[in-house]
């Protein structure tokens, strides 16, 4: 006998019929399973990659929110000042901007997870949801480094923090639903319409003007305040802005439906994708 | 319970599932141009395939292009899914497809090796006991530890290879790609495809009848989707080359045509010469066995020497002479050696004779054909092309050493380093 035996993935059955997969729910995460070592290769080979080309290497990822928050400083401070009470614009924006770029990346990148490695896809099966999670997983080591920024930031300015604090957690939850279920939707469409990855990169800076992260909640008229409640990221900017620097928590209903609204796209996007991951390999 | 089940499989792309305003236009237009035309609906590249394959078990699959060989790899791979009917694999598939799947340039060998072995769904210590063997039979040492953009396609190759290998699969597909490396890796590689055939379960598409023959007991002859015959491999070979030979003797008359016979040359029927430039001539070719005896048979693992005599009769610079082999079958070249990296003089004048040593060509069974061909190397312009139209000699499909496994190398130029050239006479005066 081999050993192909012994190592168990003989145990491993692949079945299917009539354009379906036939597997249970056990037999779903016993195939994802089958591959985590994959998944966290597959991680470590995004990060390891990304800077090794580079001379400064890993500084980079402290360099590149240093830099581009630098572009916003000049600009919003020197040439149209945006008023944002007695909390310093660079910090200001820093924080927002760590917390905007781990959203973006994760919607931008994961989108393109799936048609970036269609090579992939036609010649090895693995769990598919690997690539957009992936990105996921990595965009959550840029957010840590970035959030050491963040933290040496409010050091500098010795900005104290409140009892309020804490709940930036539940921002970031929202958050994250949001960016995982807007990739894994945009990632199924973006097999079928191409043009979608053309499209993506603008709506995102559309959203980054829709939603409050370069300037505060409380800058927008009182009438528009009320249509911005719609968009769940804007709810969760207010709650990262009014915890961490103005030591209050009063968007509590509409984050609560950007709860909701996130909640509902992940689970949408994510079935989505389960529909139709096996059309990836097809298509292309 | 057999390894693989397939019931009634129908499998169909949808070509139109993109949505391209470009395509929307195009078939718009086609739309008002076919009218009247008949509505064909869905292609399945499938139709109703029916089979299964035990375990230890070594089944070949033939087919002409398009059959549905591809797709139903795969399927079996589980890339894709039966638009209709029922597939059932036990354990873990890997194929040859897959090879090289998911290197980064920037990683070094043994950091894809692990990505590698992982995509395939091996465990961290499953990796780690394998990963020795692997980088060993890779035959890359110190590389391995470099990033692998700095390595060439053959070194590349032979890591691909080596993950494959060193699998263990349950069920392994092999789609022809076997001529990796140099001969001697080569031979390495058939003999470790050969003892995994042995210990587990196959499915080997091939062109190359020959080693279907020998590897696999079944054979599936595969036409336009649906299987035309499945049974022992000696009974369907004979059909499907019974069926082919027919379509080959509807087209040999055309090439025919083409050639032009030449009374200079008794041994060879069909030569055919192009001299571009009237100043050189090919005056006689010879295929001979190692000991120097003209033959026109040879077995597999045998040594080919052809000979050629050149005239120059003008002062040729720059001259490239290139001495091939094609196989007639494939009207393709098969391996060619050249003086490219002959010490050779600034220009030909007056008789000149190259050998060029073919060893073990380990070549299908079947009829080839010689080539020569001057060329001028700096401009890259052929001189004079001299070629053989018809069989210059059978290949047989016995081979001395049995040990020695067999394996086909792809319908294309092989550029194989041990092919050997050399002068046995240069500018001698006529």
């Amino acid at each position: 006998m081999t050993d192909h035996a012994l190592d168990g993935s003989n145990s491993y059955i692949f079945e299917a019929a009539d354009n379906q997969v036939q597997r249970t729910p056990y037999g779903h995460i016993r195939h994802a399973l089958l591959y985590k070592t994959f998944f966290w290769y597959w991680v470590r080979r995004s990060l390891v990659t990304r800077y090794r080309q580079t001379s400064l290497g890993w500084l980079w990822a402290l360099l590149q929110p240093l830099l581009s928050s630098l572009i916003y400083v000049i600009i919003f401070t020197v040439i149209i000042p945006v008023p944002t009470g007695n909390v310093p614009y660079p910090l200001f924006i820093i924080t927002d901007l760590v917390f905007w770029s781990y959203f973006s990346r994760v919607v931008l990148i994961g989108a393109g997870s799936i048609t970036n490695n269609i090579d992939l896809l036609t010649r090895i099966q693995f769990p598919r949801e690997f690539l957009p999670l992936a990105v996921w997983v990595e965009s959550l080591v840029d957010l840590l480094l970035g959030l050491c920024i963040v933290a040496a930031a409010f050091l500098l300015y010795q900005y104290p923090l409140t009892a309020f604090a804490p709940l930036v957690l539940v921002a970031f939850v929202v958050e994250t639903m949001l960016a995982l279920g807007l990739a894994f939707l945009l990632a199924s469409m973006s097999v079928i319409v191409r043009d979608l990855m053309q499209v993506v990169p603008l709506l995102m800076q559309l959203l980054v003007y829709l939603s409050p992260v370069i300037y505060p909640l409380t800058s927008v008229p009182k009438g528009l305040q009320s249509v911005l409640a719609f968009n769940p990221l804007s709810a969760v900017f207010a709650t990262y802005q009014e915890t961490l620097f103005y030591g209050q928590f009063t968007v509590g209903g509409s984050l609560l439906l950007g709860a909701v609204i996130s909640a509902v796209i992940l689970v949408g996007g994510y079935l989505t994708f389960k529909r139709v991951e096996w059309q990836f390999a097809d298509l292309r | 319970m057999p390894l693989v089940t397939a019931e009634h499989i129908y499998k169909s792309y949808k070509t139109s599932g993109q949505f391209e305003i470009n395509r929307l236009f195009q078939s718009l237009a086609r739309t008002l141009k076919q009218a009247t035309a008949p509505h064909t609906g869905r292609e399945f590249v499938l139709k109703d395939v029916n089979f299964t394959v035990d375990s230890h078990e070594s089944v070949g699959l033939i087919g002409n292009n398009g059959a549905g060989k591809t797709t139903l790899f795969r399927l079996l791979s589980s890339i894709t899914l039966p638009t209709k009917g029922r597939l059932r694999v036990e354990g873990r598939v890997s194929s040859l497809i897959s090879l090289g799947a998911g290197f980064h340039p920037d990683l070094s060998g043994r950091e894809n090796l692990y990505l590698n072995c992982a995509l395939m769904g091996l465990s961290r210590a499953q990796t780690a006991d394998r990963i020795d063997g692997i980088v060993d039979f890779a035959e890359l040492d110190e590389y391995i530890d470099m990033p692998i953009k700095y390595y060439s396609s053959g070194m590349l190759a032979r890591l691909g290879f080596s993950v494959s290998v060193h699998l263990d699969p349950a069920l392994i597909l092999i789609d022809e790609v076997l001529s990796v490396g140099d001969y001697q890796f080569q031979v390495k590689s058939a003999a470790a495809l050969r003892d995994f055939i042995e210990r587990g379960t196959v499915i080997l598409v091939s062109h190359d009848l020959g080693a279907i023959e020998r590897i696999c007991k079944r054979t599936i002859w595969l036409e336009r989707g649906e299987i035309k015959l499945d049974g022992p491999t000696e009974m369907v070979i004979p059909r499907y080359l019974d069926a082919q030979n027919q379509i080959l003797e509807v087209n040999s008359g055309i090439n025919n045509q083409l050639i032009m016979k030449d009374p200079r040359i008794s041994d060879v029927i069909n030569v055919s010469r192009q001299a571009l430039d009237a100043n050189i001539d090919v005056l006689k070719v010879e295929v001979r066995t190692a000991a120097g005896e003209v033959s026109r048979e040879f077995c597999m693992d045998d040594t080919i020497v052809v000979v050629a005599d050149l005239v120059f009769k003008q002062p040729i610079s720059d001259a490239r002479i290139m001495v091939g082999l094609i196989d007639i079958e494939y009207q393709a070249v098969v391996m060619a050696g050249d003086n490219q990296l002959l010490d050779s003089p600034a220009a030909f004048l007056g008789h000149v004779r190259v050998e060029c040593r073919f060893p073990h060509v380990m070549m299908r069974p079947r009829r080839y054909g010689v080539y020569v061909i001057v060329s001028n190397m700096k401009a890259m312009m052929p001189l004079y092309i001299y070629r053989d139209g018809d069989a210059r000699f059978l290949i047989t499909g016995e081979r001395h050493d049995p040990s020695i496994h067999y394996y086909a190398p792809q319908v294309d130029l092989v550029y194989n380093p041990a092919v050997e050239m050399h002068y046995l006479e240069v500018n001698t005066p006529l």
